[in-house]
């Protein structure tokens, strides 16, 4: 017998914001996005479509790490081991299997997500937390990398080079040197992980694991089971790791042990998110937007640069120097981030 | 009544027994370590000069990797900050003695006294200005990502200043020793004595000093150290100030062995957390065993893995040591 | 008819004997107040009967079933639902969606939860605040909250941890006639409390504990004339 079923309130007089409209929202501002995203490569330059390339591919990692560390609020530090999972597999199995990439991509996404979860499962068991998580994280993506060193089969310290094909084709990923598909595809999937984000975090799925995050005990007393709720993101963030790696494969023709699980991907997963805004949807993607073409931007600052700075020009170091100022000073000053920060304002 | 409190009732009982058990695990760890060395020489089918060698060369470094730890379990253990930025720091340890080295014509290891002061100096800085407050305010991830954004930072200025070509502050000490037919350099067996040192003096600071009192207070219990009129902040900015000021002995004595490059610290600051997590957290004395446990099993285990082979070893015994004794092989320090 | 039994039910920390030998019959609408003095092992006899803390021996049966040792979260899918003390809000969600993800154990679409979560809200009198951030909510307010959340798992048992500390005595009597109108509607429910008044107008039966263990049970008004439960507790209170 239950109490509360009895008065059930009549839907017709539920006020119309009972039903959330945040996820159309977001859903609106995706196709926005992708829209106006994909017109890009109709005004930028062979240089600044690899760029743009580059942009989406730490963009659509850091969008992963966000799902795990930012909704999941388990801390990765070793994202690296999953896109490295990701970037290894499509390697392998294209160029020793001549599988298709998209099978390949899958693969490779599949065999992270369960990698993830075993980690993920193993540190929770352990009742791993905190440093002591993101540690044990860091950890794996070191062994991974160290092992992938020692394997013959994994090339070793040399890694894989994919071979060129002769003729363009879609289900093998490979197109003219220059072509618009090589900055579409990875739009294409960056626009359906955060379609991901965006349905997940507004399922009921997603609602419990930010209630897991915000408080175990509380939402343990509420009949959700923590483990599970905590798993699922772990599962889904490192899917969308790997699909990044696979891309970085195909498109850089090369891949690597440190390219792939070096601790410098970790950091290209977490620095977005950060800058951006932890949990929400749009922080990793914006994050990207002001990290991918840093590098580029000052560099091209200092090909002319005024009086008082020209002694910074032709030092190597600087686009990091400036990155790593703006990672400190938005930890300490945002903490949650430049979309988090002024969504809040926003929102007032 | 509150369940917490009744948690911390029993969490202080296991602990004495803990001790107990962290004491056999200890003598355990040595029992199989010994075994092990023996195993190598009798079945191991490796040349036993061979061996002595690699033991002998397997202590001395992980004196060197101890004398990167202990600073770094200190702040591990007092602030609870994973800081990043400690291997960063190393190499601009080394960098400074190789300036004045070469600015100077100072020796080495004169240059790494006048480092040690400045170092200290830094490291306070840089808790008071950057750190301290997240630390206040319990965040786990904020002070692991400034120093995360202090390792680039740094590593980056390097960059800028010395550039990325190799360089050398030359040697320090000629000469070498012989110990049961393993040749070993003075400069690798007097950073050995300088972590023993530097373990030593750390210990007796915690141990015997009233401010050793206050950072373990703090450590315990940062609360309740504040209310007994302990000012918290200044103790975690000296703390990190300690372990910069130990960052900057090992850099010092370390810098005649290595080929300096901004990002020579990286590897160190890897395998320190491996050492610190082996040692417990904040516990000086298990960073010196655990540092000299990776160096053996380091050098010994290159006997037999070429490469970064033996690494896989290191990584593996982490692993497990997360998984199994989070509170290390030799448990915290109280 | 029983609902829910515990039988011996004891729980250790290390030497310490947090609760012993408690053994209790809960009947099907009954509201049973639980008093005694800090320390006598309320909060820890409902983490053992919620699934917070397993017991250490005895047994905990709920509508016949042994659920003891069961998980926290199983035991609420089972109908057995607690509140804190302390509050825990998650602080990321809005009132409303604070509610609906206990509402999403009944429904799974977004907005059948939040209807449904805004039904419980109403009956709690925090209607009004419930598209507001957690962190805009007053104790008051966020004592209700925690009350809405256990609702909307449209509990068969709802065990109430202090849901009226930290309130000022205005805040007190409409949170009592909240409590009394569940009871009315049927619901069953077991609460701990400080508030004197508050226990004895709402409960039919009355529990004492004692460190650990059960002093006396039984009328209210009996009871608390009871001349050991007087010194037990009302001691206690008077050296505080």
């Amino acid at each position: 017998m239950s109490v509360t079923t009895e008065e059930k309130p009549a839907s017709s007089g539920a006020p119309g914001w009972v039903r959330d409209r945040t996820a159309r929202r977001q859903f609106v501002a995706l196709a926005v996005f992708v829209v106006v995203v994909g017109l890009l490569p109709l005004g930028l330059t062979d240089r600044g479509e690899s760029i743009a390339v580059q942009t989406l591919i730490i963009a659509l990692l850091s969008v992963g790490w966000n799902l795990m560390s930012g909704y999941g609020g388990l801390f990765s530090f070793g994202h690296a081991a999953f896109f490295g999972i990701g970037a290894y597999t499509d390697a392998y199995l294209v160029v020793e299997h001549g599988i298709s990439p998209w099978i390949a991509m899958v693969v490779g996404a599949l065999l992270a997500a369960v990698a993830g979860t075993l980690i993920a499962y193993l540190c929770l068991r352990y009742r791993l937390a905190g440093a002591y998580f993101a540690l044990a994280t860091f950890a794996f993506a070191q062994l991974f990398l160290l092992v992938v060193e020692n394997v013959d089969a994994l090339g070793k310290t040399e890694g894989f080079n994919l071979p060129i094909l002769p003729d363009e084709s879609f289900w093998m990923m490979q197109f003219v040197s220059g072509s618009s598909m090589y900055f579409w595809i990875p739009l294409g999937l960056l626009a359906v992980a955060l379609a991901v984000v965006i349905g997940f975090t507004n399922s009921r799925a997603g609602q419990r694991v930010q209630a897991v995050r915000d408080d175990e005990t509380a939402a343990e007393s509420l009949g959700i089971s923590i483990m599970k709720y905590r798993l699922i993101p772990v599962a889904l963030s490192c899917f969308i790791a790997a699909v990044a790696g696979a891309y970085y494969t195909q498109y850089y023709f090369f891949v690597g042990p440190e390219q792939a699980f070096g601790a410098k991907v970790s950091v290209e997963a977490i620095v977005p998110a950060v800058i951006g805004g932890i949990g929400t949807v749009w922080g990793p993607v914006i994050g990207a937007l002001v990290v991918g073409p840093l590098a580029e931007l000052i560099a091209e600052l200092l090909r002319d640069p005024p009086q008082s700075l020209s002694f910074l020009q032709g030092l190597t170091g600087l686009d990091i120097v400036v990155y790593s100022v703006l990672l400190i000073a938005i930890v300490i000053l945002m903490p949650k981030g430049i979309y988090g920060t002024i969504r809040d304002r926003w929102k007032r | 009544m509150s369940r917490t409190e009744v948690v911390e009732q029993t969490a202080a009982e296991v602990d004495t027994s803990g001790e107990r058990r962290s004491r056999t695990v200890l003598i355990g760890v040595l029992a199989v370590g010994l075994l092990g060395l023996l195993a190598v020489y009798t079945v191991g089918d490796r040349d036993s000069g061979l061996v002595t060698q690699a033991i002998a060369t397997g202590v001395l470094l992980g004196g060197v990797y101890a004398l990167v730890s202990v600073g770094l379990t200190l702040i591990f253990g007092v602030l609870g900050i994973v800081n990043f930025a400690q291997g960063s720091m190393l190499a601009l340890a080394m960098y400074m003695v190789h300036s004045l080295v070469q600015g100077f014509g100072l020796p080495v290891y004169v240059a790494t006294v006048l480092a040690v002061p400045l170092m200290f100096a830094l490291g306070y800085l840089v808790q008071l200005s950057l750190l301290n407050k997240l630390t206040m305010s319990g965040s786990q991830e904020g002070p692991l990502l400034v120093t995360l954004g202090l390792s680039l930072f740094i590593v980056n200025v390097l960059l800028m200043v010395y550039s990325g070509r190799p360089q050398s502050v030359g040697s320090a000490v000629d000469g070498s020793l012989r110990v049961m037919g393993a040749l070993l350099s003075w400069e690798r067996v007097i950073a050995f004595l300088g972590a023993v040192a530097v373990t030593v003096a750390l210990t007796v600071i915690l141990r015997k000093t009233s401010f050793g009192l206050s950072i373990r207070a703090v450590a315990s219990n940062p609360s309740g150290a504040m209310l007994v009129g302990v000012n918290v902040g200044r103790v975690y900015a000296l703390t990190f100030a300690i372990g910069a000021a130990c960052v900057a002995v090992a850099g010092g004595l370390m810098a005649p062995l290595v080929s300096l490059t901004p990002s020579v610290g990286e590897e160190f600051t890897i395998l320190a957390f491996v050492i610190v997590v082996l040692g417990g957290l904040g516990n000086v004395l298990g960073a010196m065993i655990g540092g000299i446990l990776i160096g053996l099993v380091q050098t010994v285990g290159s006997l037999y893995l070429p490469g970064s082979g033996s690494l896989i070893a290191v990584f593996a015994v982490f692993v497990l040591t997360l998984f199994l004794r989070p509170q290390g092989i030799f448990g915290a320090a109280r | 008819m029983t609902l829910l039994q515990l039988e011996g039910l004891t729980r250790h920390f290390g030497g310490l004997k947090a609760v012993e030998d408690v053994s209790l019959e809960v009947g099907q609408g009954e509201f049973l107040g639980i008093i005694g003095p800090n320390g006598a092992g309320k909060t820890t006899l409902f983490s053992m009967v919620s699934g917070q803390l397993a017991p250490s021996s005895g047994r905990v049966v709920f509508d016949g079933q042994d659920i003891s040792g069961w998980p926290a979260d199983k035991v609420a899918h089972a109908g057995l639902v607690r509140t804190f003390q302390l509050m825990r809000p998650f602080g990321s969600m809005s009132v409303v969606d604070n509610v609906a993800v206990a509402s999403h154990s009944h429904h799974r679409s977004r907005t059948a939860a939040r209807r449904h979560a805004l039904g419980v809200l109403e009956q709690v009198h925090l209607a009004d605040d419930a598209q507001r951030d957690t962190s805009s909510l007053t104790t008051a307010g966020l004592k209700r909250l925690e009350l809405a959340r256990a609702l909307a798992m449209e509990p068969r048992v709802l065990l109430l941890d202090e849901v009226l500390a930290g309130l000022v005595p205005a805040e007190r009597e409409p949170m009592i006639e909240t409590l009394r109108a569940l009871h009315d509607d049927g619901l069953t429910i077991l609460y701990v409390e400080h508030i004197m008044a508050a226990i004895m107008a709402l409960s039919k039966r009355l529990l004492v504990m004692h460190e650990g263990r059960s002093l006396a049970l039984g009328d209210p008004q009996e009871i608390i004339h009871d001349p050991k439960v007087v010194e037990a507790y009302l001691g206690e209170e008077q050296k505080a």
